[in-house]
């Protein structure tokens, strides 16, 4: 960043809204940022343990869009237009999957961009980012992403084991 | 409660009346049951229709699973247990099916696959309403061509999943009174006393042919039938299944059974888009690679609506002359697997062969039922055809051409 810029930033900042932009403070040694833990992603109820549920999604979303192959695939040879061909039919049947099985909702029903309080909202469920005071809390701001949560984790039953996906064997 | 079931060959469906509200109105209300059933492994959906298939997997499957699932392992799959009832050519009490299985295999007679897709009826009736299908009036629809044996057939598969007051009708009886029942106002304006009316049936994998007379007095309408047609093994599945060869060539690639049966169900839906809209151009075709290679192995092709037509209209409804018979009739490429499937697709050909049959009969009227008949351009197409050939003795715009799409609602009162 060059120093007319920060300058001007800096002199406007602080006309304006009375402190200095956060990178500006950061990067001059006025202030601390301490970096946000990602809040925990609240676990899956487990079935009988932790990779059972990983392997039982994974396996939905590979026997009715096709997702594992195409996410272990090596694209980067093929064009965009093979890729996008593809990706229509694995993006919408991912969707329906996961639709019928999680009840995805966000966590914030608002419009992007909009100015959002936090009231009543779990400290883990909100991510604050920018100016963020030093008590850590902060009444609002402008709402950035809103956010997904799972309503309801409903995944049918499938056979124990590490098998995601069967080999297919065509007899002739 | 007054129940019609129809029992397809390729897909069923069940509607029923109130009694109560039946008395009290001319023509009540026609409500169609929703069907649960295994649409996906490990997911039951309530579909309107339930396609007439079995699937001998892990445990017995009836409905859009079992005929996914049976397109990929044809030995475990069962379908037009309906055309192996009316076929006098094997023994229909037998467990012959599925045919595909061979000897060893075969585990079911027809009328153990009719009788468990009925069913599956039964209890899904007995679900949503709460009582038993034995208590109520049940109305099954069978061809008119089916012999007597075939006929007793059906009623033993009936007996056998519980239903037990029951009357057969036959097709083109039940699309007749569904027409007036649906067009009430029309169908008086347009039945005239000593009218012959053609009712041209072409549905997933059978067409049917047949002649009623209209007899008239003031309100009073009575028909009585006067000629049938042999019972083809020809639909609009056939259509499908045609396009989906045509694509698969302009792939250039063999494919394996999965992505044949996914580019078969393209195909059927991409002909139905194309001959419903004709500012439609094309339709984008997408077979995704079939082994852990997905992207490097899509392949990609379009259908385009000259296509569609080119097949359909001349294909399968060719113009053709009073005097045509359907080509290679007696030496069918498919009389080695069993069921009596026709070679000549052209289902005009087989209609005129039909109308010569019955003393060169000339309709004055068609009524198309079947789900071929869908999209307009097909009954258009048909009604050219005759107009052309001579096969009609009206004039265009005088014709009350109607349409009862599958699921055939049954009027019953």
């Amino acid at each position: 960043m060059n120093r007319i810029s920060q300058a001007f930033r800096s002199f406007f900042s602080i006309l304006f809204s009375g402190v200095l932009p956060a990178d500006i403070a950061q990067a001059f040694g006025y202030s601390k940022v301490i970096p946000m833990k990602a809040a925990p992603a609240p676990a899956p109820k487990p079935q009988s343990g932790p990779a059972d549920g990983a392997v039982q999604i994974l396996s939905v979303l590979q026997r009715d869009a096709r997702l594992v192959d195409f996410l272990m695939e090596d694209i980067s040879a093929y064009s965009d237009e093979q890729v996008g061909a593809a990706v229509r039919d694995v993006q919408q049947q991912s969707r329906q999957a996961l639709e019928r099985y999680l009840k995805l909702q966000p966590v914030i029903d608002g419009v992007e961009g909009d100015f959002t309080k936090t009231e009543g909202l779990a400290s883990s469920s909100v991510k604050l980012v920018g100016n963020v005071p030093p008590s850590g809390k902060a009444p609002g701001g402008l709402l950035r992403h809103k956010g997904w949560k799972a309503e309801k984790v409903d995944l049918p039953a499938l056979p124990p084991g590490n098998t995601l996906a069967p080999a297919e064997i065509e007899v002739e | 409660m007054n129940v019609g079931i129809d029992l397809g060959t390729t897909n069923s469906a069940l509607a029923f009346i109130d009694t109560k509200e039946a008395a009290e109105a001319d023509f009540p209300t026609i409500r169609v049951l929703d069907v649960p059933q295994t649409v996906a492994q490990g997911r039951v959906e309530s579909r309107r229709t339930l396609p007439s298939f079995l699937y001998l997997g892990d445990q017995e499957y009836v409905g859009v699973y079992a005929r996914e699932q049976g397109a990929l392992v044809p030995t475990k799959s069962i379908h037009s247990a309906k055309s192996w009832l009316s076929n006098p050519e094997v023994d229909r009490t037998a467990k012959i099916l599925p045919w595909d299985a061979q000897e060893g295999g075969r585990v079911l007679s027809p009328v153990d696959v009719s009788a468990k897709i009925l069913k599956h009826l039964a209890d899904a009736w007995e679900k949503d309403q709460g009582s038993k299908l034995g208590e109520q009036n049940v109305v099954l629809t069978v061809p008119a061509s089916f012999d007597e044996e075939a006929r007793e057939l059906t009623v033993a598969a009936a007996r056998e999943a519980g239903i037990e007051q029951l009357t057969l009708l036959e097709e083109p009886a039940a699309a007749f009174y569904s027409w007036i029942a649906n067009d009430l106002a029309r169908s008086q304006k347009s039945l005239f006393d000593g009218q012959l009316v053609l009712v041209c049936d072409v549905g997933g994998g059978t067409s049917d042919f047949t002649l009623i007379r209209v007899s008239r007095e003031n309100d009073r309408i009575d028909f009585t039938r006067t000629a049938v047609g042999k019972h083809l093994l020809l639909g609009g599945d056939n259509l499908d299944l045609t396009l989906a060869w045509l694509v698969e060539a302009k792939l250039g690639k063999t494919l394996s059974i999965r992505q044949k049966s996914g580019l078969r169900r393209q195909c059927a839906s991409a002909k139905e888009r194309l001959l419903a809209d004709a500012n439609l151009k094309s339709v984008e075709i997408t077979v995704l690679g079939g082994g852990s290679s997905l992207v490097g192995g899509t392949l990609k092709t379009e259908i385009t609506r000259e296509e569609v037509l080119e097949l359909a209209l001349e294909g399968f409804l060719p113009g053709c002359e009073l005097t045509d018979k359907p080509k290679d009739e007696d030496k069918s490429l498919y009389r080695e697997l069993g069921l009596p499937l026709v070679s000549d697709p052209a289902v005009t050909r087989h209609l005129a062969a039909f109308l010569a049959s019955a003393g060169d009969a000339r309709p004055d009227a068609i009524l198309f039922n079947g789900g071929f008949f869908i999209p307009e351009i097909l009954r258009q197409r048909v009604a050219d055809v005759m107009l052309l050939t001579g096969l009609f003795t009206q004039s265009h715009s005088s014709w009350p051409i109607s349409i009862t799409t599958t699921p055939m609602s049954v009027a019953i009162s």
